[in-house]
């Protein structure tokens, strides 16, 4: 008899293996270690009093819909490619959370970092586990290879980081919400977990959200430029590779640009709740410069078993063409955040009391 | 003849680069690697020895690699094992810390 979680015996696909291929960063940590936060530390307390509640504690569990039979399920190999995917993002963000742990000395940053590191870890497990369910073992050579260690400036990785968990928060609630309506393309059970999943992401959202407002000139000046860049490099680089897995999107009943753009909407409009501009999603223009974008990359794509001179020659001139529609939506307006279309947080996700706050609601050291 | 001088003198500036870009320096040391591959948790942690510090440009290199089937722990596990450090030359240390950009596709890929 099977425990849940464990292999499926009868399955006829041979085992596979994965390998992740996580990222390694370093930065500035003396430079993170610097930001001064004392003027908010009331609020980085509460921020840091949510995570240690830990709200996920008991989500992850998983019950017998995971021992079902997957041999025949519907785009098997993508959604295997996606978990890969998934595992390998939710795990360099373990790892990053990790670094941040080991070299910070603010006992608050210190424990909100470990907090996340937790919760990228366990879904990481999660996905990982899902993996050996379709017969995929995890080939951990990673740890053998030679891993070379990138270096992004602090800024660089709140913005970025920010919008990534934000993307993912309006990733998972949009596909669960279309699931919820559209039972048809549950292609598994895993899906049925990522509503309370991607509260963890959003959460870890607004704990950078927090970290930029307490640095006011990371949203001001020339730095207003990098957000724009930001910004639209997290939502291109998504709409460009969903394009390429749009059958994956199709098992589950849905259509890749529509669920794009309604992603790209959402993080849009809640990256207004720190970022002073945000991307002109409602001008036309910017939809038909990624359309074209996502024109010329399919035509890479078909050309990248060739390696001929004239094939080579194609693929730079349309890499060349994507790199100029960028640049052109890049410079399309930017809509300004005022005070009415500034995203006042998710309904019933709890905010920042203020200080008032009932003192049980505060975590001691 | 000068033109050929010039263009000799360019290629061996250029070699010079290549090779002072290359050159590394090469450290050993014994950590202890933690590695957590179960369904509640999968993580992964090197406490590096005090005089193994990682830099932007480095590459680090964990020796030993665990008997562990099918990639799966049952719990979390450490293991000693010898550590290779990389250290990378001034120039590519320099060249990475100001170039990270054009990586920035490794920071904004999300689940």
């Amino acid at each position: 008899m099977n425990m849940p979680g464990e292999f499926t015996p009868t399955t006829r696909h041979a085992l596979q293996e994965a390998i992740l291929t996580p990222r390694f960063y370093t930065t500035d940590f003396k430079a993170v270690d610097k930001l001064h936060v004392d003027h908010m530390r009331d609020e980085f307390e509460w921020i840091r009093s949510e995570f240690e509640h830990d709200y996920n504690r008991n989500h992850f569990k998983r019950n017998d819909e995971f021992l079902a039979n997957f041999d025949s399920m519907p785009v098997r190999d993508q959604f295997i490619e996606f978990l890969e995917r998934s595992c390998t993002a939710e795990f360099s963000g373990c790892l990053l959370y990790a670094e941040m742990v080991k070299h910070l000395k603010d006992p608050t940053m210190r424990a909100i970092f470990k907090c996340m590191s937790r919760d990228e870890g366990r879904h990481a497990g999660f996905l990982n586990r899902t993996m050996g369910d379709l017969h995929v073992a995890l080939n951990l050579t990673v740890l053998q290879t030679r891993k070379k260690y990138t270096y992004f400036q602090p800024k660089f990785i709140f913005y970025a980081t920010y919008l990534s968990e934000k993307i993912g928060y309006a990733r998972y609630i949009e596909i669960y919400r279309h699931l919820q309506a559209n039972p048809n393309g549950l292609i598994h059970p895993i899906f049925k977990w990522f509503e309370e999943w991607c509260n963890d992401e959003y959460r870890h959202g607004e704990f950078f959200a927090l970290l930029m407002r307490s640095q006011p000139g990371l949203l001001s000046g020339a730095n207003v430029r990098w957000i724009r860049f930001f910004l639209l490099a997290v939502c291109s680089t998504m709409y460009l590779n969903d394009a390429r897995r749009h059958d994956f999107y199709s098992a589950l009943g849905l259509n890749w640009r529509d669920y794009d753009q309604r992603v790209i909407r959402l993080t849009n409009q809640i990256s207004s709740q720190v970022f002073p501009v945000t991307l002109p999603v409602d001008n036309p223009q910017f939809y038909r410069n990624l359309d074209a974008c996502v024109r010329h990359d399919s035509v890479i794509q078909a050309l990248a078993g060739r390696s001929d001179p004239l094939a080579a020659a194609r693929k730079a001139q349309l890499s060349a063409a994507i790199g100029l529609r960028l640049l052109a939506t890049y410079r399309l307006p930017p809509v300004p955040t005022t005070d009415a279309n500034r995203w006042r947080g998710l309904k019933g996700f709890p905010n920042y009391p203020g200080p008032q706050r009932p003192l049980e609601r505060t975590v001691s050291a | 003849m000068r033109q050929l001088g010039f263009l000799l003198l360019l290629c061996a500036a250029g070699a010079a680069l290549w090779r002072w870009y290359n050159r590394e320096t090469v450290s050993e040391g014994d950590a202890t690697v933690r590695l957590q591959s179960e369904h509640e948790h999968f993580h992964m942690h090197v406490d590096l020895p005090p005089h193994l510090e990682i830099e932007p440009g480095d590459t680090l290199q964990i020796l030993t690699l665990p008997d562990v089937p099918a990639g799966r722990t049952s719990g979390e596990i450490n293991y000693p094992s010898r550590v290779r450090l990389h250290k990378a030359s001034w120039l590519r240390r320099n060249l990475v810390m100001n170039s990270s950009i054009v990586e920035i596709n490794e920071l904004v890929e999300h689940p």
